[in-house]
């Protein structure tokens, strides 16, 4: 997997989010065994440490779990994983209003757009 | 008591002061980078830790022990040159670090020469400099030491060798060992560092964790270090 | 430590040296054998000769040249980084350097009697040698007691050792003092080298003069009158050991004191 961290954000933010989406998008299905933070963070070229923290805080918002002696697992509650699913795609939604609104739109038309391009898509 | 800390420490050359009042605390299963322009110091702090030159004033301090041949026992150094002898192959230099460093491990050895495609019986002088570099690398790197200093591990090395440097300081990481990266190459090397040393004309004027730098900042730690070292 | 440090460093020596005695052992028959063809006037003999020659040469210049730059070269230089960050303290390593400088240019002299003596074996001259030195042995002997013989014989062993010694921790003092001077670094080792030796010269002088000007010499002929040839001879080999022991320990204090304390590698 691709790892690509952007400037001027901390980088253990930057996995959160990438984990979420991962998660979300199914890549990490749910149940599914995480690599070893090392690996992960071999893989990702960052410090183990910085790995080892954006995980505490996944599993702090219940995405992932850690099982003693085998290792961090997807969570498999539906609910979490569609409380994410949800938010991220609030999250871009909005994302999108606010770079569409720059271009001068209002709501209505954004709104309109985005019909006609999934109807132009199909 | 941390593992690595200089107690304001001088360091003069003759007239010139290269290291002024340094004080500074690393603690273990940290990779900390020493970050300065080129005369900055950083090579003087690195000789003093490892008993290569005696402070003008100050004490330097390794699990509280003043350099010295215990010291010397749980300090790995990588100098930003070559400083193996020539003639030896590699197993005579796998032989010699084996020999007077009790935390040796072979078996990392081993299998870090395997994956390089390097014979046992080659001798360093001739070999590619790239190669000489990674044994140098692999040597060091093989030691389960407490401290491990590596000076320049990057500079003048190609993008893969780069890579393969930075994979090997990540898969080596140890929560009880200190790593210590002292360069002036900050964006290749930044994403590896949880904390951040500035060292300029021998103060230091900032040590902070790497991503609050980025968080309160808004930047990355080269873009800081370009503002904060701008000439 | 000591022990590990002395086998690298027998290594590092070897490599070069032994290759070098064995290529001598074997001028060294050649010349035996092919000796009768110089007076002949054939050009082989002279040229091995001259082969033979020139090995001893290098034998000589290698080792005085091997000794100085595994010191300078080892210590003070790139190597200086792997060596001094060894668990080792520094006395170990002046003591490894010291010893191996030692040995070295003993066993020099040892093969040197050994060319010589396969030399004559080879032209068959040996038994007229054997008997020269069998008839010197004997009058020695019989004026010392054979006990005796043996003693001195390995009395000069260690003199001869104790000097190898004495001359490299001169060289040694000489290049690390040379070595503050950053910028002269091998200018400042000649410099010192030679500042030494004058002073060495002039502490001799001083020691003549108040030989000849005090009482001492007087009470020293006085104090060994009764002795026998031997004694006050085994008396002035003890009194230039301790002035040789005197010189070593002087000098391997400079080379101490300047390593650990004012090492700075480039």
């Amino acid at each position: 997997m691709n790892w690509t961290f952007k400037q001027g954000q901390p980088i253990y933010m930057q996995i959160i989010e990438q984990m979420r989406m991962n998660i979300a998008s199914g890549m990490y299905k749910p149940g599914e065994q995480l690599p070893p933070v090392r690996d992960m963070a071999l893989e990702a070229a960052v410090n183990p440490n910085t790995m080892q923290r954006a995980f505490a805080e996944l599993e702090r918002d219940g995405l992932i779990y850690t099982v003693r002696t085998s290792g961090r697992f997807v969570t498999e509650e539906e609910g979490t994983l569609d409380d994410l699913k949800r938010t991220l795609g609030e999250k871009f939604i909005s994302e999108l209003f606010e770079k569409l609104g720059k271009l001068g739109m209002n709501k209505r038309e954004i709104v309109k757009a985005v019909n006609e391009w999934s109807g132009e898509v199909k | 008591m941390s593992v690595l800390e200089f107690r304001a420490v001088d360091k003069n050359y003759g007239r010139k002061k290269a290291l002024d009042n340094v004080d500074l605390k690393l603690e273990a299963g940290q990779i900390t980078g020493l970050l300065g322009p080129n005369g900055s110091g950083k090579t003087t702090m690195i000789k003093l830790a490892n008993g290569l030159l005696q402070p003008t004033s100050g004490q330097i301090l390794i699990d509280g022990m003043e350099p010295c041949p215990e010291t010397k026992a749980k300090v790995a150094y990588l100098p930003d040159r070559e400083f193996l002898p020539g003639y030896m192959s590699v197993e005579r230099l796998i032989e010699f670090y084996s020999d007077f460093f009790g935390d040796f491990n072979h078996k990392k050895a081993e299998k870090m020469l395997e994956g390089l495609n390097i014979s046992k019986s080659e001798i360093l002088r001739k070999m590619s400099k790239g190669n000489r570099e990674k044994i140098q690398l692999i040597l060091v790197m093989s030691r389960d030491a407490r401290v491990y200093f590596l000076d320049e591990p990057i500079a003048g090395v190609d993008p893969a060798a780069r890579d393969y440097i930075l994979r090997t300081i990540i898969s080596n990481y140890c929560e009880n060992s200190l790593v210590v990266i002292s360069t002036h190459l900050i964006a290749d090397v930044e994403s590896v560092l949880d904390d951040v040393v500035f060292l300029k004309e021998g103060k230091i004027t900032l040590h902070k964790e790497a991503d609050r730098i980025r968080e309160e900042e808004g930047k990355n730690v080269d873009e800081l270090f370009r503002e904060v070292f701008k000439c | 430590m000591l022990g590990k440090l002395m086998k690298h460093e027998f290594r590092a020596v070897g490599r070069i040296m032994l290759p070098l005695y064995g290529a001598w052992l074997v001028m060294s028959v050649l010349l035996g054998f092919t000796i009768n063809l110089i007076e002949e006037q054939r050009i082989v003999g002279v040229i091995i000769a001259l082969i033979y020659a020139a090995v001893t040469i290098a034998v000589i210049v290698l080792s005085i040249i091997l000794i100085i730059q595994r010191f300078y070269k080892n210590l003070l230089g790139s190597e200086g980084y792997l060596m001094f960050t060894l668990p080792v303290s520094t006395a170990k390593h002046v003591w490894n350097k010291v010893i191996s400088a030692a040995v070295w240019i003993v066993a020099g002299i040892l093969m040197g009697i050994i060319s010589v003596a396969v030399i004559m074996s080879c032209t068959g001259g040996i038994g007229t040698v054997k008997d020269a030195i069998g008839r010197v042995l004997h009058e020695i002997t019989s004026e010392i007691g054979a006990g005796n013989t043996t003693l001195v014989f390995i009395e000069l062993v260690v003199i001869a050792l104790l000097i190898a010694g004495e001359t490299a921790l001169k060289i040694y003092a000489s290049i690390s003092a040379g070595h503050q001077w950053s910028n002269h670094r091998v200018l400042g080792a000649i410099i010192a080298f030679l500042a030494f030796g004058i002073i060495e010269t002039i502490l001799g002088n001083i020691i003549a003069v108040i030989g000849n000007s005090t009482d001492i010499m007087n009470r020293y002929y006085e104090a060994t009158e009764n002795m026998s040839p031997f004694a006050q001879g085994q008396l002035v080999l003890l009194l230039f050991t301790l002035l040789v022991a005197a010189l070593t320990a002087v000098y391997y204090l400079v080379t101490y004191k300047l390593l650990q304390k004012r090492l700075n590698l480039e």
